[in-house]
Order: structure tokens, then C-alpha cells, then sequence
């Protein structure tokens, strides 16, 4: 289904660009990631512009953030509303509300393009437990833009060749996410353990 | 080392997770090293049916006006819109397998003369 995806990009460019990151925002599985990269690579092989297929899968993933946090905060509110009467189960929901409201915008933010499997769920989330939509878009909008340039950008700047160009990526992805693991965990250690036995 | 061992009877856990992170940073950074050393010298990328000509030209850096005239293929005016190599084979009436192996020996030849150039 990729390859016969793929063969579209050339006539129906920007438009089947939009959908598809569109689509992957609401958790559907659409190959959104190679996609883009191919996209990068028509761009340039000259037959699409650069900055309308980075502005289409940009827009594209807004859009479907936007409904996806709609619909959390549309459908979520009625199953969050049974859920909290029972006591203990409503702390917790304060809880993951706090934590959202504390760390929603990084949260929300990441998981764009950091951790991109997680962000049609983060919508979901963050719709139903009342992250503000102004929070929600101006961490949203941001990250698709990152999102989309790293995958359109790296199609581009390896000319095409979408299996280096998904490599590479991959592997940028993975030592930036590990770099912050190993500051926040190291921080965390080191600032709060004393060697000598106090916590 | 030692302030890491104090660390791990204080905290396992934490200590732990820690130096999980460290190694799988690291197997990143081997990682990127690794495919950059190896696609620096595997820069091209193999024919495939869904590439347009101008995609394939540029992925093996020669001119697409050239692979065009050698293969006699249409023009992307023909159609308003670039086709993909499918596209063409199936105008043709020709299986997409025997245009790539085409395209693929076309490469060959210009990649060669543009050397002895």
C-alpha cells in the first residue's frame, strides 16, 4: 500500500501530503513519516516546492490535532464524568489534570515529534482533562511544524534516498530522546541522593 | 565510578534507569555513526516504480532531460503532472519490473560516460 501511495505524490502532491499527516493525527495508521521524506525527495528532484509540501504536512497535522482535541474534550467529558464518581478514581483524574496543566505543554509538544506514536492520544487526553485550547494549539502548531520539517527537511537534504534519509533520522530521534532521559534522570539523581544515605 | 556505586545503594532504581539511559544513548550515537559512514558511500537509491524519472535522475545525480531522451519517455507536460514509472509502463502495456531494469541500465550508461568525461 506504501509503494502505491508513494506513485500518487507526483500528481496529487500537496493535497494527499495534507491528508495523510491529517489522517496519522488521529491515530490511524497511514505511513505519514515516509511520506513526508518521499515528499522531501520530489522537492528535490524539483517537482514539487519545498516550503508548500512543508506547509501542507504542517497544516495538515494541525488540523488533525485540532479534531482530535475536539473530540476529547466533546466525547471525554461525558466518560470522565462517570468515571469521577467514584472517589479514588476521581483523584486520580485530578492528579493526571494537574500533571497536564503542569507539564501539558511539554507533553503536547513532544509528542509531535519526538514521540509521535503518543500524539493522537495526547490530543484525546488532553481535550478530556481541559488543557486550554490556546495552551494546547500554541504547543501543537510548533511541534507539527518540527514534525514535518525533520521529515520533509531530511527527504530534501538526502535527495531522495528515503531509506538513508529515515536512518539517519531515526537515529537523530532516538540520541536526542536518550540525551534528555540521561539529563533529566541524571539531574534528578544527583540533585536529590546524597551519597552518604539521606534522601 | 564510586560516587555511582554509593548512588545505586542509596537509589537502585533511579541509579538504574539512569545508566539504561546512558547505554541507549549511546547505541543511538553508534547507530548514527554507523549509517552515516555507510550511506556517504551508498548514496544512491535503487529504481523503484513509484519514482517519477526526474526522482531517479537526482537520486543517482545525473541530468533527468538525459535519462529521459535515452528512454524516450514522456515529457511530465504530457499529462500536466510528472509520472511515476507505473504510470508509464502501464500506458505502455509493458510489466513496471522490465521499464526499472530500463531505467536501471540507462543510469549505468550515463553514470559511465559522465566518469569517462
Amino acid at each position: 500500500m506504501t509503494d502505491w501511495l508513494l506513485a500518487l505524490v507526483p500528481q496529487y502532491g500537496l493535497w494527499l501530503l495534507a491528508v495523510t499527516t491529517f489522517l496519522s493525527c488521529l491515530a490511524l495508521p497511514i505511513p505519514a513519516s515516509i511520506l513526508m521524506l518521499t515528499a522531501g525527495g520530489f522537492a528535490a528532484a524539483g517537482e514539487l516546492e519545498l516550503w508548500q509540501a512543508l506547509g501542507a504536512a504542517a497544516t495538515g497535522a494541525i488540523m488533525g490535532d485540532q479534531i482530535g482535541f475536539g473530540l476529547g474534550r466533546s466525547l471525554g467529558k461525558t466518560v470522565l464524568k462517570r468515571l469521577g464518581r467514584d472517589r479514588g478514581r476521581d483523584r486520580l483524574l485530578a492528579k493526571a489534570r494537574a500533571l497536564l496543566k503542569r507539564r501539558g505543554v511539554a507533553a503536547v509538544f513532544l509528542s509531535r515529534w519526538l514521540v509521535s506514536p503518543l500524539g493522537p492520544y495526547i490530543n484525546l487526553v488532553a481535550g478530556s482533562t481541559g488543557l486550554g485550547w490556546l495552551r494546547f494549539t500554541l504547543s501543537s502548531v510548533p511541534g507539527e511544524a518540527l514534525w514535518a520539517g525533520l521529515y520533509v527537511g531530511a527527504g530534501f537534504a538526502l535527495g531522495g534516498n528515503i531509506h538513508a534519509a529515515s536512518d539517519m533520522l531515526g537515529s537523530i530521534l532516538g540520541m536526542i530522546g536518550g540525551a534528555a532521559a540521561v539529563l533529566i534522570l541524571g539531574y534528578w539523581l544527583f540533585s536529590s541522593a546524597k551519597p552518604d544515605g539521606r534522601t | 565510578m564510586k560516587r555511582l556505586l554509593s548512588l545505586w545503594r542509596v537509589r537502585p532504581r533511579l541509579t538504574a534507569a539512569f545508566l539504561l539511559a546512558c547505554l541507549v544513548t549511546l547505541y543511538f550515537v553508534g547507530r548514527f555513526v554507523t549509517f552515516s559512514i555507510y550511506w556517504a558511500q551508498h548514496r544512491d537509491m535503487p529504481v523503484e516504480p513509484w519514482m517519477t524519472v526526474s526522482y531517479a535522475a537526482r537520486s543517482w545525480g545525473i541530468d533527468p532531460a538525459a535519462l529521459n531522451d535515452l528512454l524516450h519517455l514522456p515529457a511530465p507536460e504530457v499529462k500536466g503532472h510528472p509520472q511515476p514509472l507505473a504510470e508509464i509502463a502501464r500506458d505502455r502495456g509493458i510489466p513496471v519490473a522490465d521499464l526499472v531494469a530500463e531505467v536501471e541500465v540507462a543510469i549505468a550508461a550515463l553514470t559511465s560516460t559522465e566518469r569517462a568525461e
